[in-house]
């Protein structure tokens, strides 16, 4: 088979090909498609206190990742908090 | 600052690191992470807080870098060892599913830093599950003021190495100047001692006031100040009846001839002792003066009232139902001055007028320093409520064998020496810390509003009276270690938690930033 009579195939094929890499994308772009979520490992927050005679697990933690706001320091120059 | 890391799945083997903000966004910025440790204590001098009959507790205790390292050596203590804890730059912990560990952040802003907002970066990553890191910003708020050092106060934690010669004598030093103390006490210099070097370390490092363990030699030791530190000497520890000394006046004898010879030196007297004993010691031929044993008496008209006195808050009985605590004057006192206070009955130096001349401090059992809200509340607000001229406790390390066991003898411990020549702290020492700067802050609201009322404006002094209003309000909850209501008294940590400090302090920082804007000295 010469090179001519191939061309119409090639060219079916191509088009396939970049219809389903950019059909792809449109769709992931359009929000269809999510990258699958890191499911959370831990949680960080503030202890109200850390008191005595208490097993861990007995705190009540205010959790901050989330909803919750960051880890915040609010000091004074000069002051070691 | 504290925070918790709990693991929803298994971290394995973790490495947790501070890393701060780049050094072109703000240099000399310094912070130390590390993990808090939970050590299981005998409650002997815990139970008096009430109501848990348990042996023993879990207690928040040493700081640590390297948690698998510590416990080893913990494990294989052997007789005098002390522990190694290496400045690290992480932390090295395991986090198993569903639980959590605890990590204090210490950040020393340097005093030049440009007040704003600031992002801190604390990294966390597994060495078991290589996939697992992350980052946590801290949001770091500088404010636009300087804190007032509370240099008016005793601040004291004892000092077990204040023995010239000790290997700790310098690093206990450093340690207690980093928690807030300015004063301390110091055993006898000996001959070949060069006093001035002793005395500039203390100095160097902001230290006002050294209480001696040891009467003077001679005059010139005696003096009032020396090389720019004041000096007392501290009589006989606890010279009042008790029970098991028979209830005998025989010390209390000894402690007025140990006050009259340093007296006649020259210098000053000071002792632990309960409120009433010193009001009494200040009254010629009081109780105190006529029970002592005639037969004894070498000296007739003994008349040596204390310069200073460090009274016992007595709180070990508080809360309990029909056993008052025994200090019942003390508080009373307290109340009176707190009184005055509130309706202006001031003297010159800011002090209520009922006041007593000498220096009067407070001290507390071991069980409530080992509660950090108490630690930070009677380093905090509560002293600051009380008028009284500051705190000296007496514990900082004193161990019984294994420093972390107390099945061989009660540990009395704040802080740890280490092999390497530093002191390691625990979570309760910063709790201590935390309610120094907590004093520092009320200070400096009542210095702004103190600024503001001087100034011959209107609308200064509507601010300034509405800032005193707010600034009592705001502190009015920690004035007594019992809260009472119609019903019931109830301890003050049944009502009150290291939250309503924290809230407490927030507000105050509202306070002083209304002041100093109005005054204009805001930092820029």
């Amino acid at each position: 088979m010469n090179f001519k009579r191939k061309l119409p195939i090639i060219a079916v094929l191509a088009s396939i090909m970049l219809l389903i890499v950019w059909g792809g994308r449109l769709y992931a772009l359009a929000g269809r498609v999510e990258a699958p979520k890191q499911a959370a490992i831990m949680e960080v927050f503030y202890p109200e206190q850390l008191s005595v005679n208490l097993p861990e697990e007995s705190f009540s933690p205010t959790k901050l990742w989330g909803a919750a706001p960051e880890l915040k320091i609010r000091a004074t120059p000069g002051e070691i908090d | 600052m504290v925070f918790g890391i709990r693991g929803l799945e298994d971290l394995g083997k973790i490495r947790i690191s501070f890393l701060g903000a780049p050094r072109y966004i703000v240099s000399g910025l310094a912070g130390d992470l590390r993990l808090v440790t939970k050590i299981p204590r005998s409650s002997r001098w815990m139970s008096m807080l009430g109501d848990d009959n348990s042996a023993e507790r879990l207690v928040p205790d040493i700081l640590v870098y390297n948690e698998e390292g510590f416990y080893r050596q913990v494990d294989n203590w052997s007789k005098g060892q002390l522990i190694s804890i290496n400045d690290r730059d992480f932390v090295y912990t395991e986090i198993k599913k569903n639980k959590a560990k605890y990590f204090v952040l210490n950040v020393k802003l340097p005093s030049d830093i440009t007040p704003g907002i600031y992002e801190l970066l604390v990294r966390l990553e597994s060495v078991t599950f290589s996939m697992i890191k992350k980052e946590i910003t801290i949001k770091l708020e500088v404010l636009p003021f300087a804190l007032d050092p509370a240099d008016k106060y005793i601040l004291a934690m004892s000092n077990d190495f204040g023995t010239p010669r000790s290997k700790y004598f310098e690093a206990a030093l450093i340690d207690q100047s980093e928690h807030g103390m300015n004063a301390t006490r110091m055993r006898r210099l000996v001959n070949k001692d060069d006093p001035e070097k002793y005395y500039q370390i203390l100095k160097k490092n902001g230290f006002h006031t050294v209480m001696h363990d040891d009467a003077p030699v001679n005059k010139d030791a005696a003096v009032h100040k020396r090389y720019g530190i004041k000096q007392i000497f501290y009589g006989i520890d606890e010279p009042q009846p008790k029970r098991r000394f028979n209830n005998s006046w025989n010390r209390m004898l000894k402690h007025l001839e140990l006050s009259r010879r340093i007296h006649q030196m020259g210098g000053l007297v000071g002792t632990s002792l309960p409120y009433l004993f010193g009001v009494q010691l200040r009254v010629p031929g009081s109780s105190v003066y006529v029970k002592l044993p005639s037969h004894k008496l070498k000296q007739k008209n003994l008349f040596e009232p204390l310069d200073w006195a460090n009274y016992p808050l007595a709180v070990q009985k508080l809360g309990i139902k029909r056993r008052r605590p025994l200090n019942q004057d003390l508080w009373q006192y307290i109340k009176g001055l707190q009184q005055e206070y509130e309706t202006g009955q001031i003297e010159p130096n800011g002090k209520p007028s009922s006041k007593h001349s000498w220096s009067e401090t407070y001290y507390l059992p071991l069980g409530f320093l080992r509660y950090p809200f108490y630690a930070r509340l009677l380093y905090g607000f509560y002293l600051f409520n009380s008028h009284l001229d500051g705190v000296c406790a007496w514990t900082y390390y004193r161990p019984k064998g294994n420093p972390f066991d107390d099945s061989d003898g009660i540990d009395a411990t704040l802080a740890y020496p280490t092999l390497e020549g530093a002191i390691a702290s625990t979570y309760c020492w910063e709790a201590v810390s935390k309610g120094v700067n907590d004093l520092r802050y009320a200070l400096t609201a009542q210095k702004l509003i103190k600024e503001l009322k001087k100034i011959k404006s209107a609308s200064k002094s509507e601010l300034a009276y509405k800032l005193e209003k707010e600034f009592l309000r705001i502190l009015a909850p920690f004035k007594s270690l019992e809260i009472r209501d119609d019903t019931d008294t109830k301890r003050i940590d049944k009502v009150f938690s290291n939250k309503d400090l924290q809230r407490a302090r927030e507000k105050l920082i509202g306070i002083i930033l209304k002041a100093s804007q109005s005054l204009g000295t805001a930092l820029k």
